[in-house]
């Protein structure tokens, strides 16, 4: 009797090693896979997350529901204050509204005068945050719409602020957007006033990384942070953020987007621009970036 | 007996489904302090502590596998790495039957570690672009603090029952 047991025991573990060994291998391969023809696993994940996310959103609103119940709770002791300071908030942007009126109409009054062209201005669609992504090394996010709605990868998404990140795979009704804390998003800058161009790379944490900066000493915390078109990923002058330091001198950059309430984004939709590829065989460099970026004022 | 298990399989099941649910809600306060930790990895471990043959290599894969592919990590690896650990931690289980929790828990920690550098080492060596190495410290560190608390829900998922500790492994109770 006991050695029955003993060999049914046997027998068992050694299925399951032959069958851990067969997971794992296919594991394996599956992650080679990835890595090797790394965009279209991305796609084959995207079209599974746009198949499974939208129709599990019904396992997902009740933890929105429960969570939202939470932070408002946590929201409505300080809610006399932020009533107070909204009143006043109000009245100064009345004042602007009105000046802004104003000018728009000077403006275009102007524009006419000296009869210019424009770019075509930028669009944009809005889309609601779908699921975050669970990991702690990925810094991503799906919205709700997808190729459906027309959208494309590399849009800009904004959250009406500052720049959130962009869309690096589109479902058929969900696209993912990678956000630009994730270490893997690099965006070109410019930083104003002075006019620096350096590279906003994100490393996990709220505040990205401020790099290749060429004279650092032109910048100060607090300057603020655009995207400088270069590259041709993002149009030219949205906000990002604000310069800052970390304890150790680095210089980071407070995001304008208010990451922690991420709930509608807009995508940008560019426009695209015939590009000059072979630069120096046409005109001089200066004008060809002036043809190539995209001007959305 | 097998029933049982069956139900403490959906249970797992059921319960790692919340879990992930609960991790991709936008904006989760929590996600936005810390690194989140891997519930469910711990959750895995404490199990297998506790009752080495309820959870089968297939259920544990395709939990991970598809956590791998929602959570958009790269697809296959950390699965992989969450097997070939458990399998082990499954072998050294006889060691641990009847050790205190503090024994156990630091060699939980000690598998999280390897697991987690493992982890690391083979991005690096594929030349993926990732985290710093005090992001996998803190993310570590984290994993092994929860663990109390997903030994405790292990207990909603195994029951508290010790009769059956060793299932299947001895033969005794049925």
């Amino acid at each position: 009797m006991v050695r029955n047991t003993n060999d049914e025991v046997n027998n068992a573990s050694r299925v399951r090693r032959v069958l851990l060994v067969i997971f794992v291998v296919f594991c394996l391969i599956l992650f080679l896979l990835w890595r090797i023809d790394n965009s279209r696993a991305e796609n084959i994940r995207l079209a599974i997350l746009d198949k499974v996310v939208p129709n599990v959103s019904f396992l997902i609103s009740p933890f929105t529901v429960l969570q939202n119940i939470f932070l408002d709770f946590r929201s409505y002791s300080e809610i006399f204050e932020i009533n107070q300071d909204l009143t006043k908030e109000i009245q100064k942007l009345k004042h602007w509204q009105e000046q802004a009126i104003q000018w728009e109409a000077k403006y275009a009054q102007l524009l006419d005068l000296n009869n210019v062209k424009l770019n075509p201005k930028l669009s944009y669609f809005t889309g609601m945050v779908l699921a975050d992504s669970g990991s702690g090394f990925r810094q991503n996010i799906l919205i709700n719409v997808g190729s459906k709605d027309g959208i494309k990868n590399g849009w800009a998404t904004t959250d009406g602020l500052g720049l959130v990140g962009r869309i690096t795979g589109v479902g058929k009704e969900t696209s993912l957007v990678m956000l630009l804390t994730d270490t893997s998003s690099k965006v070109a800058v410019s930083i104003q006033p002075s006019g620096e161009k350096a590279i906003v790379q994100g490393d996990n944490t709220r505040f990205p990384k401020l790099e290749l900066i060429e004279k650092g000493d032109l910048i100060k915390a607090g300057d603020r942070v655009f995207t400088s078109g270069d590259g041709l990923v993002f149009p030219r002058g949205l906000l990002i953020g604000s310069v800052v330091r970390d304890s150790n001198g680095v210089k980071r950059v407070n995001l304008a987007a208010d990451y922690k309430r991420l709930t509608f984004l807009k995508v940008m939709r560019m426009v695209s621009v015939e590009s000059i590829i072979e630069s120096d065989a046409l005109v001089g460099e200066g004008s060809i970036q002036e043809k190539e970026i995209f001007d959305d004022e | 007996m097998t029933s049982n298990f069956w139900f403490q399989r959906f249970f797992y099941f059921i319960f790692s489904l919340l879990l992930v649910v609960w991790l991709i809600v936008p904006q989760n306060p929590l996600k936005q302090t810390i690194p989140t930790p891997d519930f469910l990895f711990c959750l895995t471990l404490a199990i297998i502590f506790r009752r080495p043959n309820v959870l089968p290599i297939v259920l544990i894969g395709l939990v991970f596998l598809s956590t791998d592919i929602l959570f958009n990590r790269p697809i296959g690896l950390w699965t992989a790495i969450v097997l070939v650990t458990t399998e082990f931690a499954r072998t050294q289980f006889w060691r641990y039957n009847d050790a205190n929790f503090i024994t156990t828990w630091l060699f939980v920690s000690l598998l999280i570690v390897i697991s987690t550098f493992t982890h690391m080492i083979v991005l690096n060596i594929f030349l993926i672009s990732q985290a710093e190495f005090w992001h996998y410290l803190i993310w570590a560190m984290l994993t092994i603090l929860i663990y109390p608390i997903m030994f405790c829900i292990s207990f909603l998922i195994v029951g508290f029952d010790r009769r059956n500790y060793y299932g299947k492994f001895v033969g005794t109770s049925e």
